[in-house]
């Protein structure tokens, strides 16, 4: 390719501004053709030829430059033979278009005498034109680009799945596989890799990588510094040897960070994560890869998940909401409810009946300093999908927490200031995901914590009354 | 005649301005706004789906927010950012090297540098250093994690506070308590969703532009209650006005003013509308929960609590009480941090003191306050000032100063948070050997704001509001969620 000197590469660089003019103008014709066949547009008709005439001219000039543009080489093989075929045919066609549509040289004209089926023909022009444009778009910008930014659903839709690795807790994640890779499969291997292997380069495998390419190692272990691959995304911005090269997706700070680390650490193809040495301004960018916006770093208290589920009968909601209930989605596009009393003190055991029906989909209940007791609790065991249950300041007793070992979710419960009892709490050991219980202003006694802590390691118990002790600088006024 | 109708038309059309025009999209905001203000409309809004952009990005930990914020911004060096190398340069002369393209808000020519006026210790598990002049906050140490190198761009209380509060150092944006207000609704509908409280004499040197509402319809805003006397001003019925006298007239301007939305179609007219029914239910139910005469004893021995002054003290009792009515954002100022050394008043050995003793039960009770009703797992508490303060002691007009000072600093500062599902005993962030500036863990006002939106269930790129032909964001274009403390 180098003998066809410079010029012919430079027009062939137009292509990709070029090939923009004959898409807009054989639309624009198409679109005055279909008009034109309607008689209050009829006075249309003339420039369809016109526009034809320029339309394929800048698309027989489109694939001239393409064909040189396609010499320079680096393409994936396969979709760049479609585009050129592709793109030549629609420019014949367009020709052809623009033949059928001028002003008949005369009526012995042999396109003059097939002009009948002209608009068919356009048709079938366009349908080419857009196949074409779509390799075009496939060529420059990688398999899958367009569906990748699609809406999830509309993706379900068309059956396409995206590769993505979520990672659960990045500690446990391999280093290479789960984080790394995915950064060449996400930026650089629709030029590194099976399809295409610029500068004889390949990313798609750890072995191929640590082959290299054309100017040498890629990367060498240990030695950020020293390693092309580094050197080249790290180049400024308009060095021709930056990687990913002008027009592409560039790759994040810290993408760039990420990989940083692992080469210093000796580039390993199998280390976890939680095996590597962990610089402090490293470990928020891994903490960031984690999936999942709703997971707690607390670790003492569970990871609050909200599954799937049908959504709340509607219905039932309204009759709450009349009642000067609130009820509020947990986020959005959950469907777990956070139901509150507090504009409805006057919540009574019969008002319970309402909220059994929403079942599951009550993740959080506030009936503090409400009327409730405990004959309302009876089928609390309904609320499957009840994570923090809140009764403070009310009438429930023992009677009332023994219906809510059935509360399998119940991870937070709060029954200050209530009329349970040592003997009543016991029954809280049933609930296993319990972690949290206030039992501030009850008659419950360090003997009866003591029991339940030994039945329930993990729950944290807090009877409150907590006091400050008055010291001598309390008072001391300098 | 035909001129006059002509002149009351043209009256009538002049009236409906650009403005009005460009507003009228954001009219539905403003009744929304009205919507979320009254009970029960909420629940109705989020549920049929069709806002659900109010609603959280992702389940969040923290559903409301108590912030104490020391106006005059607290000395870090003094509190929580232990530099004991810097008590070996005590009374040295500050290296040029530091000096060098800074500029300070009252340091002159070559000051001293200041060993910390106080004793240090580590506490808790998490072996937070806490200087004795905390000795009630050290004790729950491990409730609390710590930001050490937050940094901000402004060195004057006004633009900094503003900063701070509403992520912006010039005048209109609306405040973060605005934001969360506007983002989850408020909880209780006799109650407005975001009050504002102020301590020691003075309200902060922006002015009630910290809690304003900026370019969000004005419901929003911060509610100022006073801790003494009527606790919102002219809230009691006048002399010779009863109750349901009031409500006519509440009714009667009611109707006056659907009149005049329906002709002028101004969003703030709903507002204007909302804030009239609010006011009338909050006759009932601000005095009863600014009331704290009723609580017991132990809780104002807890607290250090004097019903009918104004005082820190008072406020984080009252901030507890509103939290536990369902108020979103309860904002407490407590002025007087501004320790420069102009004066006893101001010196880092005397009055300084006398401030942290005064926020140093207060705040230790209300954690544990919160704590023991089982309300901090899902309150945010953050405690900070505006910037912070120097390790050199201040030398205003290049003199030395009889009493220990700092002048401002925007480099490095501390902020504690606890509760809302914050990670506890982190400690985040480093300063250098005499605290001047971060060495790693540099946390801007925006991380702060990103942190405690995504606690809050946002995403805080996300989470935004049209306004003049482009969305806004409280932390504009920067901000990145602190990890280390969700």
């Amino acid at each position: 390719m180098e003998n066809n000197g410079d010029l012919l590469l430079f027009l062939g660089r137009w292509h990709p501004l070029l090939v923009h003019l004959p898409i807009g103008m054989l639309i624009m014709a198409f679109v005055l053709a279909l008009l034109s066949r309607k008689k209050a547009y009829s006075s249309l008709a003339p420039a369809v030829s016109i526009t034809l005439l320029f339309g394929a001219t800048a698309a027989v000039v489109a694939s001239v430059t393409g064909y040189l543009l396609s010499l320079s080489g680096g393409y994936d093989v396969r979709t760049l033979s479609l585009h050129q075929w592709v793109g030549i045919s629609t420019a014949l066609v367009s020709v052809l278009c623009w033949l059928l549509y001028r002003k008949p040289v005369d009526t012995r004209d042999v396109f003059y005498r097939i002009r009948k089926g002209r608009f068919a023909v356009l048709g079938l022009m366009l349908a080419l034109l857009g196949i074409a444009g779509h390799f075009g778009g496939t060529l420059t910008h990688g398999d899958g680009y367009l569906v990748e930014a699609l809406p999830a659903p509309m993706r379900k839709l068309i059956g396409w799945q995206p590769e993505v690795v979520t990672i659960e807790n990045v500690q446990e994640a391999a280093v290479y596989a789960a984080i790394i890779q995915p950064i060449f499969r996400q930026r650089c291997q629709s030029c590194h890799g099976t399809k295409k292997q610029e500068g004889e380069l390949a990313l798609h495998t750890f072995e191929a990588l640590i082959r290299g390419g054309e100017t040498g190692q890629a990367i060498v272990a240990g030695d950020t510094l020293g390693s092309e691959l580094y050197r080249r995304l790290t180049l400024p911005e308009g060095d021709e040897d930056r990687m990913p090269p002008k027009g592409r997706t560039p790759i994040s700070d810290h993408q760039i960070r990420l990989i940083a680390w692992w080469i210093d650490a000796g580039a390993p193809n199998d280390k976890l994560v939680k095996e590597m040495a962990q610089p402090e301004e490293i470990q928020p960018i891994l903490l960031g890869l984690e999936g999942g916006d709703t997971k707690t770093a607390l670790g003492k208290e569970p990871v609050l998940t909200y599954e799937d589920i049908p959504p709340v009968k509607q219905e039932v909601v309204d009759k709450l909401l009349a009642k000067g209930m609130t009820v509020v989605p947990v986020a959005e596009n959950k469907n777990q409810v956070i139901v509150s009393a507090i504009n409805y003190p006057a919540f009574s055991d019969g008002d319970a009946e309402l909220l059994l029906e929403l079942g599951a989909n009550i993740a959080q209940l506030k009936l503090g300093g409400t009327q409730i007791t405990d004959a309302a609790l009876k089928h609390f065991g309904k609320l499957a999908g009840l994570r923090q249950l809140h009764l403070e300041n009310t009438a429930i007793t023992d009677e009332g927490i023994a219906y809510l070992k059935d509360c399998g979710q119940l991870w937070y419960l709060n029954l200050v200031h209530t009329g349970v009892t040592d003997k009543g709490i016991q029954v809280l050991n049933q609930i296993p995901g319990l972690r949290t219980l206030y039992l501030y202003e009850t008659a419950v006694t360090p003997n009866g914590i003591a029991a339940l802590v030994q039945a329930a390691p993990e729950l944290k118990i807090d009877t409150g009354n907590y006091q400050l002790p008055a010291l001598p600088s309390d008072t001391v006024v300098y | 005649m035909d001129k006059l109708l002509k002149e009351a038309q043209e009256a009538e059309l002049r009236a409906i301005t650009r403005r009005h025009f460009l507003m009228e999209c954001v009219a539905g905001v403003g009744g929304l706004a009205l919507g979320s203000m009254l009970g029960g409309c909420m629940g109705a809004r989020s549920s049929s789906g069709s806002l659900a952009s109010r609603l959280p990005h992702f389940p969040g930990r923290a559903k409301s927010v108590i912030y104490l914020h020391m106006a005059g911004a607290p000395s870090q060096l003094e509190l929580f950012d232990y530099k004991p190398e810097l008590q070996k340069l005590h009374n040295q002369l500050c290296p040029q090297s530091l000096l060098e393209g800074k500029k300070f808000a009252f340091i002159r020519g070559t000051p001293k540098m200041l060993g910390p006026q106080a004793t240090f210790r580590q506490h808790g598990d998490s072996g937070a250093w806490i200087s004795d002049l905390l000795p009630h906050f050290s004790t729950v140490a491990d409730e609390v994690s710590f930001l050490k190198a937050v940094h901000t761009d402004q060195f004057n209380h006004g633009p900094a506070q503003l900063f701070m509060h509403t992520g912006h150092a010039r005048l209109g944006r609306p405040s973060i308590g605005s934001w969360v207000t506007y983002g989850l609704g408020t909880e209780n509908s006799n109650l407005p969703g975001f009050v504002v409280l102020t301590s020691g004499g003075k309200t902060p040197d922006a002015g009630k532009s910290v809690w304003g509402s900026g370019f969000l319809p004005s419901v929003y805003q911060g509610v100022q209650c006073r801790s003494h006397g009527d606790p919102v001003l002219y809230i009691s019925d006048p002399e010779g006005m009863d109750r349901d006298m009031k409500r006519k007239a509440i009714d009667a301007i009611g109707a006056v003013n659907r009149e005049e939305y329906a002709t002028y179609k101004d969003p703030e007219i709903l507002t204007r509308i909302a804030q009239y029914e609010m006011a009338y239910k909050m006759q009932v139910a601000v005095p009863e929960v600014m009331n704290i005469n009723n609580e017991p004893e132990y809780i104002h021995e807890l607290y250090g609590t004097q019903p009918g002054k104004e005082s820190f003290a008072n406020n984080c009792l009252l901030a507890r009480k509103l939290v536990e009515q369902g108020v979103r954002f309860v904002q407490l100022f407590d002025w007087g941090w501004d320790s420069h050394g102009t004066g006893a008043d101001t010196a880092l050995d005397l009055g300084f003191r006398n401030k942290c003793r005064e926020i140093d039960r207060p705040m230790t009770a209300l954690l544990l306050d919160l704590k023991q009703r089982g309300l901090l797992d899902e309150t945010l508490v953050v405690w900070g000032g505006e910037f912070g303060r120097t390790p050199m002691q201040e030398n205003r007009d290049n003199k030395d100063m009889p009493f220990a000072g700092r002048d401002h600093h925007p480099d490095a500062y501390t902020i504690w948070m606890a509760g809302g599902g914050v990670k506890q005993g982190v400690s985040w962030g480093e300063t250098d050997e005499i605290g001047f500036s971060a060495v790693n863990g540099s946390t801007s006002v925006h991380d702060v704001h990103a942190t405690m939106l995504h606690l809050l269930g946002f995403d805080h790129e996300k989470f935004t509001y049209e306004f003049q032909g482009r969305p806004f964001r409280l932390t504009d274009v920067e901000g990145n969620v602190i990890r280390a403390l969700v």
